[in-house]
């Protein structure tokens, strides 16, 4: 046998354990290179805490709807009593406007009312004036001194005196009245907090006009701020599972881990398109959702905003 | 025939029967063949080519099928049996040594001689050993490892006589021994072979159209066309030229 | 026997190096083609295996995963409805294009997740964190994005550079290893609103919905539950194998039913088998015609024609090991080097050398078998012939 043959067979079986030593490596090679199996998100999900739900993505609102603040007259804003954020109880006073032309005429009412009280006097001091006059000429007991005619002119003169002070005096109720009227209109100009709430804007501020274009933003924005309520869209399909009282809780988009109980409020009756919550600036899609509203109280744990978005599930038994 | 020589018989050929189909024309290649061979002799089977006597040869070593007639081998009634019968019977009784030797030129001399060993299962140690002593018998004890076709004509045709001898078969066929050797060499194989294939308990046949070498047979059978013509018995006188004495 | 088998088969070295070449170049063929396969088809599912989701909610009609329907924003919604679900997030994936600095276009594959949860993340960071991705403008990029995104002559990109996706900023936060795509763009993660930033808009922007089901309920359960439930088609993504609601499965069958891929990949395939079969058939049966002789004076000796045949067949089968190692052993250094280089696509299931392997040795079974028929037709009387 010569050399050559040897080198053959014997390279020729070397390299063939040697492939499968090469093949075996590969392959550990490769399934060291293959990707990890399927496996859970990096932030875990929000739990579900019910068999059957509804899911749905939800928006954050104040609860009922937020009260725009407006002015009862165009007018100069002298001073704002409230900031962004205050705490406000029904009756609190929000807002000043300029009133001072309506006390400059409360100045002058004042000042006719002075007027009337004086000329009350004079007219009072008439009455007593005819009166004694007439009561002189009863006096005389003897009806050949005083003439008829005498007597009942003194009579008449003591009638016109009591009608004078009765006119005098409707003289000064009138200008009383006026000054209440005025008094009221002065108490319209201070903006006053119309229910409980938080204040969530303020565009006004002390020194400028404030309008009454109804189109312009509202000079304030008072809302709810402890509790918050949801709207949340279920896509019509699964809109026959809602039930009016179905629990239901909400997640955080950005934060899973902040989760909370909401209570039911209503259901908005109308079904209408979904205006896209997920960021992008156009509505792109012709879904139809119904929107459930719920409210709840604001967990303590984490601040949740008017606005943000939240995913809610809805308990509710698969069809 | 009597009862004694009966012993003696190791193939009992009787009235065998053998055509070849050759296209169109079927040629009668063994008519009524009758041949004895016994035990401790060496038998030659001689005649001119084409004669039939390697048909013959064929037959008695179970190789080939016949028409009709008996061929009885140490007692195995050749002519009845099964192949695989056959097949164990070969590898048992019969010792080859073929024409052009046919040693495997991949394995080597020592691996070649004991492959009738091997076909009987023997364990690899014992073959490897035995044909080494078989090859000492040969005069080639030290060429063991090499290939055959290393060797010489002549001492490959000795390989080829080891091969036949190593698992002592009751029955040595040996077929145109001196057809790839010449003169010279034939006759130092031949008379190597008689010495160490000739036993008490072995029978040869030895097939040859070489008229050189009858002289080593004990009786020489003669064929032409398909039949025995002559059996001629050469005593027990030794060959003539019995002189190369081989270590 | 064996050893004179092995040994009557080492001695002819011609022909045993021609039987080896042959079955060599066989499986080589055979095994190399049908991995380059593989690994194109798994080019085509990278998407599933880089957005690593338990179960994809897919359009009605989508069959694969890189030609989606989109669906709509609520879908989302509804199918976190269903009860199986534990989880489910909107993605976007989509061919974008990148401008480069020096107003070079590339092409890439973009992928939008949820940003609260980042489900579907990549999972192999190399560089940044993934957090980063909640900043404005920044995206997560793959490894192939280095060399594919950085200027010609310029060091290549790192983190906290810039490029552009259709005029809208992107700054590079992250690096990520992540399975290479069919169409050969790099992975770009974003978050799922950015994503919609960047694409021009259309209709409808969502691609799937990628959800996990509920502890104890299975993949397969959860999805056949969502698909019941919400009309859309819910796949699994475990990976391709025999079921149809698995996406692999079907992105995958996709291709074949739909490109020549296949086909071309196929002929090659059998090219490799035919030329293994006749190599090795025809050297095989020259190689028994020569030691016919041999063969002969060993049947006339009295072996058994079994064990024969059995010689015949060790013989085959051994050309056949060493061929087939041979094979693996330059198939191996093809896929290390495809591998490191990431091109040409190549995976290798450990199917692929298991069958090419039997239908090596199939093939010199059937060469031997030719053999045997041979020898079996070879009256041992012909030993006296020759």
């Amino acid at each position: 046998m010569g050399t050559f043959s040897k080198i053959v067979r014997y390279g020729t079986i070397l390299a063939a354990i040697a492939g499968v030593g090469f093949i075996l490596f590969f392959h550990r090679m490769q399934a060291e290179r293959e990707m990890p199996p399927a496996g859970d998100p990096p932030v875990s999900p929000p739990p579900k805490r019910y068999d059957e739900s509804v899911a749905a993505t939800g928006i954050v609102e104040a609860l009922r709807d937020n009260v725009s603040i407006g002015v009862p007259q165009p007018g100069l804003v002298t001073e704002v009593a409230v900031e962004v954020n205050d705490a406000v109880k029904k009756g609190d006073v929000l807002f000043q406007l300029d009133d001072r032309d309506l006390r400059a005429e409360e100045v002058a009412v004042d000042g006719r009312i002075e007027a009337a009280r004086a000329k009350l006097k004079v007219n009072r001091a008439r009455i007593s004036k005819a009166e004694t006059l007439l009561e002189r000429l009863e006096g005389v007991k003897d009806p050949r001194a005083v003439s008829r005619e005498d007597l009942d002119n003194r009579k008449l003169d003591v009638d016109v005196a009591k009608a004078e002070l009765a006119a005098a005096e409707a003289e000064v109720a009138a200008a009383e009245a006026e000054l209440k009227r005025l008094a009221i209109l002065i108490e319209r100009l201070t903006v006053r907090a119309p229910r409980d709430g938080t204040v969530l804007q303020v565009n006004i501020r002390g020194g400028e006009y404030a309008g009454t274009n109804n189109s312009s933003e509202p000079a304030m924005i008072i809302g709810e701020t402890g509790r918050l309520q949801v709207r949340a869209d279920v896509d019509e399909q699964n809109a026959t599972r809602i039930r009016p009282g179905q629990k239901a809780y909400a997640s955080l988009k950005g934060d899973p881990d902040v989760t909370f109980p909401l209570e039911f409020v209503c259901i908005e009756p109308y079904v209408i398109p979904k205006v896209s919550l997920t960021g992008a600036s156009t509505e792109r899609v012709d879904t139809r959702v119904l929107q459930i509203i719920y409210s709840f109280e604001v967990p303590s744990e984490a601040p949740v905003y008017v606005g943000q978005q939240v995913d809610v599930f809805i308990q509710a038994p698969e069809p | 025939m009597n009862d004694e020589t009966n012993d003696r018989v190791a193939v009992d050929v009787r009235g065998v029967e053998k055509h070849f189909s050759d296209g169109a024309r079927s040629i009668h290649v063994m008519k009524q063949v009758t041949l004895q061979a016994l035990k401790g002799e060496i038998l030659m089977l001689v005649g001119p080519s084409g004669c039939g006597k390697t048909t013959l040869l064929s037959a008695i070593a179970g190789t080939l099928n016949i028409e009709s007639g008996e061929i009885d081998v140490m007692g195995n009634p050749v002519h009845k049996m099964s192949d695989a019968a056959l097949t164990r019977f070969r590898a048992k009784t019969i010792g080859f040594i073929f024409q052009q030797f046919h040693l495997i030129p991949t394995i080597s001399v020592a691996e070649n001689v004991g492959i009738p060993l091997l076909i009987q299962n023997a364990p690899k140690k014992q073959v490897i050993d035995r044909a080494r002593a078989v090859l000492d018998a040969v005069g080639l004890g030290d060429r063991w490892k090499e290939r055959p076709n290393r060797l010489s004509g002549g001492q490959q045709q000795r390989v080829a006589i080891a091969r036949a001898l190593v698992h002592e078969p009751p029955l040595v066929i040996c077929d145109e021994p001196t057809a790839a050797l010449d003169a010279r060499n034939g006759e130092i194989v031949l008379e190597l072979f008689r010495n160490v294939a000739r036993s008490p308990d072995r029978a040869v046949l030895i097939v040859t159209h070489d008229n050189r070498i009858f002289s080593y047979a004990d009786r020489v059978a003669r064929m032409d066309d398909g039949e025995i013509v002559e059996v001629r018995e050469q005593g027990h006188t030794e060959p003539p030229h019995f002189v190369h004495e081989h270590a | 026997m064996t050893a004179l088998a092995l040994k009557m088969l080492f001695g002819d070295t011609a022909k045993y190096m021609m039987l080896v070449a042959g079955l060599f170049f066989a499986s080589f063929l055979i095994i190399q083609q049908a991995s380059v396969f593989c690994g194109l088809m798994l080019w085509t599912t990278s998407t599933l295996k880089n957005v690593a989701a338990p179960i994809y909610v897919v359009e009605e009609q989508v069959q694969q995963v890189n030609e989606t329907n989109p669906l709509r924003d609520t879908d989302v919604a509804r199918v976190r409805s269903v009860s199986a679900v534990e989880w489910a997030m909107p993605l976007y994936s989509g061919i974008q294009r990148v401008r480069l600095e020096d107003g070079s276009f590339k092409t890439v594959q973009l992928i939008g997740i949820d940003a609260a949860t980042l489900a579907g993340a990549p999972e192999r960071m190399i560089k940044g964190r993934l957090e980063d991705l909640r900043l404005p403008n920044t995206v997560i990029i793959d490894e192939l994005a280095i060399t594919r995104l950085s200027l010609k002559g310029a060091p290549p990109i790192k983190v906290g550079d810039r490029f552009e996706i259709n005029d809208i900023e992107a700054r590079v936060v992250g690096i990520c290893k992540a399975a290479r795509s069919f169409t050969g763009g790099p992975y770009i993660w974003t978050t799922y609103e950015r994503a919609l930033q960047y694409t021009p808009p259309s209709r409808k922007m969502l691609s799937a919905v990628i959800a996990a089901p509920v502890d104890g309920v299975s993949w397969e359960d959860a999805a056949g539950e969502i698909s019941r439930k919400t009309g859309l088609k819910a796949y699994v993504n475990r990976s391709f194998g025999s079921d149809e609601n698995d996406l692999n499965t079907s992105t995958v069958w996709w291709y074949v039913r739909n490109t020549g891929i296949p086909i071309s990949f196929g002929t090659t395939v059998v090219i490799g088998f035919i030329v293994g079969v006749a190599i090795a058939c025809q050297t095989f049966y020259s190689f028994v015609l020569d030691n016919l002789r041999h063969l002969g004076a060993l049947k006339a000796m009295g072996m058994s024609n079994l064990r024969l045949s059995l010689m015949l067949v060790i013989q085959a089968a051994t050309v056949g090991l060493v061929g087939f190692g041979i094979g693996l052993l330059f198939t191996a250094l093809f896929a290390i080097a495809a591998v490191e280089n990431q091109q040409p696509p190549f995976y290798m299931p450990w199917q692929i050398p298991v069958v090419a392997f039997g239908v090596i040795q199939l093939i010199c079974m059937v060469a031997a078998l030719m053999g045997i028929f041979r020898l079996s037709r070879y009256e041992p009387a012909m030993v006296f012939r020759t």
